[in-house]
């Protein structure tokens, strides 16, 4: 019996999760996404700094120029079974990769908290402080 | 699908690449990379830039004892727990007060922002300051863009902006109001700017700062004067007057040139 082969999709919220090291992963990517860049515009500084960033990772990343669908789907053909990322902070890009047409699910990993969001509505920052600040 | 290689012997080489294999899809294939480096800081590294008792001091000034971090917190080069940690490890919990508390503002964003029930290009509230939506410009004019305004000051801190994708806190709020009382700008034209350029763009803190400027989020336009920038910025900034000629006047003075009415 094989053992299941499995992607890490970084996102650029969490360039470094704590997943990259606890579990083991046969290939870690990075995807810049034309149609996203498109959406969300980036500046040649923002980009270098991605980039930078994960040459500095302790772990190898594949970085591609391209549409998710594709590259997921070329990479599920010849090395995984299963695809992870990090549920991304940003709502906007999260609601924009639940909307790929990807042909086989993600597996969403939970994100880095520090505070849990305490219940209730807050609009002004000082009545949310007072919410959180015992759990620093 | 290209693939893209991280690993370069120096800077410029990276930067020729990615303009060769991005270039289309970047906003500014003739920009240049920022002189901060992507990369993650070690222990001893974000030791030298975690000093609550300097921050709590000196914050708002331009040259104040800021972690300057906030790119590697956005990309999760470093984590939050452990920026805390480090400083409650060294100096007493009264001490790091505003220094956790400058920490979760993103975090305050984030759920502010997860609570709303409109995506976060929408006016949470009307404007406060006598004026309706549809009084402000749609797009950002281009000497705001391309740091050519009648101000110094605030073309110093445009160039930090674009030529670095860091500006202090204090300088955002002043190009953030500049942008949307002086000019008389939609928050999000300058919002979506800022996106584009910050190397610690976040949406959720970005856009309702912006919105929090405005007055859509908040109680009150917040407006500053050229008194405001030399306190904070002098040193560094040229904020003389006739360098300066639209920021110049009392809060009230502003306040009449700036608002409609009662703001």
């Amino acid at each position: 019996m094989t053992e299941a082969r499995r992607i890490l999709w970084l996102q650029p919220d969490d360039l470094y999760p704590t997943q990259l090291m606890d579990e083991a992963w046969d290939h870690v990517i990075y995807i810049f996404d034309p149609e996203w860049l498109r959406l969300r515009p980036h500046s040649l500084k923002q980009a270098q700094f991605i980039v930078e960033s994960i040459g500095r990772l302790p772990k190898p990343v594949s970085i591609y120029r391209g549409h998710p669908t594709a590259i997921l789907a070329a990479l599920r053909h010849v090395a995984s079974d299963l695809t992870a990322l990090v549920t991304p902070r940003d709502n906007e890009l999260l609601s924009y990769i639940q909307s790929l047409p990807l042909d086989h699910p993600l597996t969403w990993l939970p994100p880095a908290q520090w505070l849990s969001p305490p219940s209730g509505s807050y609009t002004r920052f000082f009545k949310y402080w007072n919410a959180v600040k015992k759990q620093i | 699908m290209r693939t893209i290689t991280s690993s370069f012997t120096t800077r410029s080489e990276l930067t020729t690449h990615l303009l060769d294999v991005l270039g289309h899809d970047l906003s500014d294939s003739e920009g240049l990379p920022s002189p901060i480096i992507g990369s993650i800081p070690s222990e001893e590294e974000l030791a030298l830039h975690v000093r609550p008792s300097d921050y709590s001091r000196t914050r708002n000034f331009y040259d104040g004892a800021v972690t300057r971090l906030s790119p590697y917190i956005r990309h999760g080069l470093t984590k939050k727990p452990a920026i805390a940690n480090l400083a409650l490890r060294d100096y007493a919990r009264s001490t790091c007060e505003k220094f956790l508390q400058e920490l979760a503002w993103g975090e305050f964003w984030k759920v502010a922002a997860d609570q709303l029930p409109f995506d976060l290009w929408t006016d949470i509230e009307p404007y406060k300051t006598g004026f309706e939506p549809d009084d402000y410009a749609d797009e950002l004019p281009t000497d705001i863009a391309n740091a050519r305004t009648p101000n110094a000051c605030i073309n110093h801190f445009i160039k930090d902006l674009t030529d670095t994708g860091y500006v202090h806190n204090h300088a955002r709020m002043y190009l953030a109001a500049y942008v949307v009382h002086f000019r008389r700008v939609k928050w999000q034209a300058g919002a979506r700017w800022f996106m584009t350029h910050l190397l610690d763009a976040d949406i959720a803190s970005n856009n309702l700062s912006w919105q929090w400027v405005a007055s859509t989020f908040s109680h009150k336009p917040y407006i500053f004067n050229l008194d405001n920038v030399d306190k904070y910025c002098g040193r560094q900034v040229n904020c003389a007057i006739e360098a300066n000629p639209e920021l110049a006047g009392s809060y009230e003075a502003l306040t009449q040139r700036l608002f409609r009415g009662e703001s």
